[in-house]
């Protein structure tokens, strides 16, 4: 499995890379270094897993359910947090948080194709059926997830919480609550009776509201040029 | 006249509501201790934890709600914290009901019963510096009780490293946010909120002392004290928030 999921996350980060490289707008072009990210990681994950699985004797269930939301959380914030030690000035930006939302929808990507190998032998319908439930659930899930780190790392590079003081502790609740709810979906999806319909509405509900917020934001984002246009000073 | 809003109302009604619950289950648990019947555990446990989550996500709701009416950031930190718990809480519950078993300790779901400490810490401090209130040395050792009663009760006992390592460092949390509760109280300010923030903790180090010295992760009598002190955490806030003390 591993060769593959190495040649999918080649195959899909290559090509990115080299259109990177013609794209002339810096925002796309921020956007699609994070979704190559996003890739990356998910050949990552899936490598580290596999070692914990035989490391810790682990059950596929326990895997899903405990122990891959923390490491693949982790991995998916790990440009979010560089860009907060080293680039703090792109946090002034709404799209920080839609570049959040890439890394995730990135890593989903590389995560359904390794599903999809693992799942050859299901007929049309079924596979049909398979991959739209895993891209309306799975990939928005995946996406929200790392949304609320990019978030909490906006509000708070913008101030919002300036009067709370205790940054640190917002940025681990950010990553706590996206590892809590990474793994409160793959528990949902084990459960054979409803598992789907409500993996599906989850996801669609998690859409609507990443739609809402983003839209929220932008308004901000006008509604304040100096954090669009100016590049604010470094914090201390 | 300070006009009541209908939200502080709601939320007293869902503190009241969550007593009555709390006195019932009380009541059930000690008919079963002492007439020897297993009436909790067959005909009340699905009941009470559906009531216990619905109590939970009240209480955030309301934060939430609150928030969005007065446009107070404290009533969202608040409802983020208590929302970590729940998030926790909903999927330990789910956990018990897919595996028919209890959920290891520590699990995943700590990292959101730890989440509502991460920001009940700086919601009780921010109502300190609101209010001037200052912070007492002599309080310190609130801090430390906690971690020392954890290491006393696991004297002898073959506990995993990690196991006791996590379950030190949340008791710490647990036992700084009782302090500044402590704190609050004794300043005869936001005594609602430092009621409900100090029950919480003193459930929670009851717990984790429980679930690290016995193979038992389900401890029923404390399930009320939780969502008591949610729907108080809850309410008192908004009534400070109608009163005007948090502007």
């Amino acid at each position: 499995m591993a060769p593959m999921m190495l040649a999918l996350s080649v195959a899909i980060t290559v090509p990115l890379l080299l259109l990177i490289l013609l794209v002339d707008n810096p925002q796309t072009r921020f956007l699609l270094l994070f979704f190559v990210w996003g890739a990356i990681a998910g050949f990552l994950a899936s490598e580290i897993n596999t070692e914990l699985l035989f490391m810790f004797r682990l059950s596929t269930r326990d895997l899903q359910i405990q122990f891959a939301p923390i490491v693949e959380e982790f991995l998916k914030a790990l440009p979010l947090f560089a860009v907060a030690i080293a680039a703090r000035r792109y946090l002034a930006r709404h799209e920080f948080i839609l570049a959040a939302i890439f890394v995730g929808f990135g890593f989903s990507l590389v995560e359904n194709f390794s599903f999809l190998i693992r799942a050859q032998d299901l007929a049309t319908i079924e596979l049909t059926q398979y991959v739209i439930t895993r891209s309306v659930s799975t990939t928005i899930m995946h996406g929200t997830a790392t949304g609320v780190i990019g978030v909490t790392l906006y509000h708070l590079y913008n101030g919002t919480l300036d009067e709370f003081g205790f940054w640190p502790l917002f940025v681990v609740y950010g990553y706590c609550l996206a590892v809590l709810l990474h793994a409160l979906f793959n528990l949902i999806v084990l459960f054979e009776v409803f598992g789907r319909p409500v993996a599906i509405a989850s996801g669609l509900v998690s859409y609507l509201v990443l739609w809402v917020f983003l839209r929220r934001y932008r308004q901000l984002t006008r509604t304040q040029p100096d954090l669009r246009a100016a590049v604010p000073p470094e914090k201390s | 006249m300070i006009r009541e809003h209908p939200l502080q109302s709601v939320s007293l009604a869902v503190f009241a509501c969550a007593i009555i619950a709390a006195i019932g289950v009380g009541g059930v648990l000690l008919t079963d201790t002492f007439s020897g019947t297993t009436l909790f555990s067959e005909v009340f446990l699905d009941l009470h934890y559906l009531l216990m989550n619905g109590f939970f996500m009240l209480a955030v709701s309301l934060l939430f709600v609150g928030y969005y009416h007065y446009q107070r950031l404290v009533l969202l930190v608040a409802g983020l914290a208590l929302s970590g718990w729940t998030l926790a809480h909903v999927y330990w519950t789910l956990y018990v009901y897919l595996a028919s078993v209890p959920i290891t300790y520590p699990s995943v779901a700590e990292l959101g019963f730890q989440a509502f400490y991460l920001l009940i810490l700086p919601t009780l401090l921010y109502l300190h510096r609101h209010a001037e209130i200052r912070l007492r040395r002599s309080l310190v050792p609130i801090i430390i009780a906690g971690p020392v009663l954890l290491a006393v009760a696991t004297i002898g006992q073959p506990i995993p490293i990690g196991r006791f390592v996590y379950s030190l460092w949340y008791v710490t949390l647990a036992g700084a946010s009782l302090a500044i509760a402590t704190n609050l109280l004794l300043s005869h300010r936001f005594r609602g909120i430092a009621i409900g923030v100090a029950l919480f903790a003193i459930s929670d180090i009851t717990y984790t002392t429980i679930a690290i010295i016995t193979p038992q992760l389900t401890v029923e009598f404390l399930d009320p004290v939780w969502y008591v002190s949610a729907t108080l955490i809850a309410a008192s806030l908004l009534r400070y928030e109608q009163e005007g003390w948090l502007r």
